[in-house]
């Protein structure tokens, strides 16, 4: 007995018919291994995507809606510079918001004045409009009654809100005056004036 | 030539190209299992294993000229996992075992005897040298690549084999005679 002998024996292994079947088989199942693989992989990114989605749609909004959430995201440093892009009234416009001028008149009336818009014409009718506005109910009401203190807010949107209050003395008892004054930005135009 | 061509095919993911490669080594794959567990049942269930397994990872493969010895390299470790599997099964369910492994060795009892006996005192790593040396003519350095082996462990694990293998064989012939 040799090693020539076995291998002879090793020669002669006979080979089954149902090897094809087998062969067969196995690349059936590999084959739809390959495709559960295939549509995971496509339900995990899908499901991956549409979560990074949904997080940023939020995120977008709450910028954009709420104003101090907006102020805390940008004052946070990598968030911040992100979220300025995502905002879409630019941080620029509210800055000027806040500068405000002070007329001597008989009564001091302070209006707020806008500044940094691109189109200067509008942004001069804007800035003639409020300061008319203002002006002409502060005169009114100094005919009628003493004014002691006046305050202004301002906010930027699609239209420019302006909110104005008086405190008046009539007979020793002070009452506060709010008013709303409302602007189109596009056209300068003011679209409403309330009072409260 | 048109088997490199059809590696680089089964690697893009074709099944047809891979088809016909299992298909020109399917005796070669059995015969290698048939080697180790000696029944036709086993083999070929090896054989769907080593199928399945290059199937879905011959996408890995880096060097489409050795797909011969990587694709050895999975019967082989199918093959040593397949019978690692049986000898906890024996453990577990003896008495059962035993009675059909005195049911598969008389069915084939004719063709197996010498082959089976001889190869039989050699463990799995002997075994495996002396099938890849002998019966399927890999060199001793190719044989070190498909197991990652050192070239003098081969030399050692195949000298020692042979020296087994004719101890065994006198005493069988000295058995028969």
């Amino acid at each position: 007995m040799s090693i020539e002998n076995l291998r002879k024996e090793y020669e002669n292994i006979e080979i089954p018919k149902e090897i094809d079947v087998k062969i067969y088989k196995s690349i059936i199942k590999g084959v739809d291994f390959m495709n559960k693989k295939k549509s995971r992989r496509k339900l995990y990114t899908g499901t991956v995507a549409g979560i990074v989605a949904g997080i940023c749609v939020c995120f977008i909004t709450s910028i954009n809606m709420v104003p101090s959430f907006a102020e805390t995201m940008s004052n946070t440093p990598v968030i911040g510079e992100v979220a300025q892009y995502l905002t879409f009234n630019k941080v620029e416009d509210e800055k000027v918001v806040t500068t405000i001028f002070e007329e001597n008149t008989e009564l001091k009336i302070s209006y707020p004045k806008i500044d940094g818009m691109k189109d200067t014409v509008i942004q001069d009718k804007i800035n003639a409009n409020i300061k008319k506005e203002i002006l002409s109910v502060a005169k009114r009401l100094a005919a009628e009654a003493n004014v002691v203190k006046s305050s202004i807010e301002a906010a930027i949107g699609d239209t420019i809100i302006v909110t104005y209050s008086y405190v008046t003395s009539v007979n020793n008892n002070e009452y506060d005056q709010s008013f709303t004054l409302t602007l189109d930005k596009n056209t300068g135009e003011v679209l409403t004036r309330t009072m409260k | 030539l048109d088997d490199k061509h059809n590696v680089i095919k089964a690697k893009g993911g074709c099944v047809d190209s891979f088809v016909d490669l299992i298909e020109a080594r399917k005796g070669k794959i059995y015969k290698i299992a048939y080697s180790y567990v000696k029944n036709q049942q086993d083999a070929l269930d090896i054989l769907q294993d080593v199928t399945y397994k290059a199937f879905i990872s011959i996408k890995t493969l880096k060097d489409s000229k050795i797909f011969d010895s990587w694709l050895t390299r999975i019967v082989v470790n199918c093959a040593i996992d397949f019978l690692r599997k049986r000898k906890k099964m024996l453990y577990v369910d003896d008495t059962s075992q035993l009675i059909q492994e005195n049911s598969t060795c008389k069915s084939n009892i004719e063709s197996e005897l010498d082959l089976y006996t001889a190869l039989d005192v050699l463990d799995e790593k002997h075994k495996t040298v002396i099938i890849l040396r002998f019966f399927e003519d890999y060199t001793i350095k190719e044989i070190a690549a498909i197991l990652d082996w050192p070239l003098n462990t081969v030399k050692t694990y195949l000298y020692r084999a042979l020296g087994l293998l004719k101890i065994e064989l006198k005493e069988g012939e000295n058995y028969v005679n």
